[in-house]
């Protein structure tokens, strides 16, 4: 009985895990797509190849992660089952959702840098005919 | 019928469906906000809406979902309630404390954002 049920809630956490990583990392990684093209300039190819390499950086470490916590001891009866789950996903979500925060400011950053390039390179353009 | 997999029913969709319309609703009504941020770039605002949404729901809905583990073995239909009532009301009071937080960082965010244009 113990293992059965044990088996039963690694069934059901490990779709509920993936379908998550990968709802999060599809809706994620199409938003930052706009980020991406504004702090590589709208130089397209080099954008959405970054996007790519950080989502399937993304997909390894949180699939990763997903996996790894997998492990539940000691499930006697339906009750403990229901709370073992609520506890792996609940957490998997709450760690997922800082992952997307921490995402979220590194697109910041990003763009912040972007901009002061930017604005340095047109205050360069803009001192270089004065001096002349 | 064990009372902690009824409480567990009730409490999940009782929030979720909280945590859900209210996460709609400041999607919906926080897109003016961020428009008015980032006044020529449409598209930046949908997409920071966007990233905002997914990010609510993940840490509410995986809080609520979490607290679920630690709840005492429930005895009577009395406790049931008073249990469920007490952890509801945690969640609206921590959602609405967010919330006002939330408002003051979108002002606070504005203010600098006009002083750096006008600069």
């Amino acid at each position: 009985m113990t293992t059965d049920l044990t088996v039963t809630a690694y069934f059901i956490y490990i779709p509920i895990a993936l379908v998550l990583t990968w709802f999060v990392a599809r809706n994620l990684f199409k938003n930052g797509l706009v980020y991406m093209r504004d702090i590589f300039n709208g130089r397209e190819e080099i954008a959405v190849s970054t996007n790519q390499l950080f989502k399937t950086g993304f997909y390894l470490l949180n699939v990763g992660f997903a996996l790894w916590i997998l492990k539940m001891y000691q499930l006697e009866n339906t009750q403990e089952m229901i709370e073992a789950l609520s506890q792996k996903i609940g957490g998997f979500s709450v760690y997922l959702g800082i992952v997307l925060f921490l995402n979220l400011f590194m697109f910041f950053r990003g763009k912040k840098a972007a901009r002061q390039n930017r604005e340095a390179a047109e205050r360069r353009a803009r001192m270089t005919p004065s001096a002349e | 019928m064990n009372l902690n997999i009824l409480a567990y029913g009730l409490y999940f969709g009782i929030t979720a469906f909280i945590i859900l319309r209210i996460g709609w609703l400041f999607y919906h009504f926080g897109a003016v906000y961020l428009h008015d941020l980032y006044p020529n770039r449409p598209d930046l605002a949908n997409s920071l809406n966007s990233i905002l949404l997914i990010g609510y729901y993940l840490l509410n809905l995986g809080y609520v979902a979490l607290n679920l583990s630690s709840w005492p073995q429930l005895q009577s239909y009395a406790h049931l309630l008073a249990l469920l009532t007490s952890k509801i009301g945690f969640i609206c009071l921590a959602l609405g404390a967010i919330h006002f937080a939330n408002m003051l960082w979108v002002r606070l965010l504005k203010k600098e954002n006009t002083i750096n244009t006008n600069l």
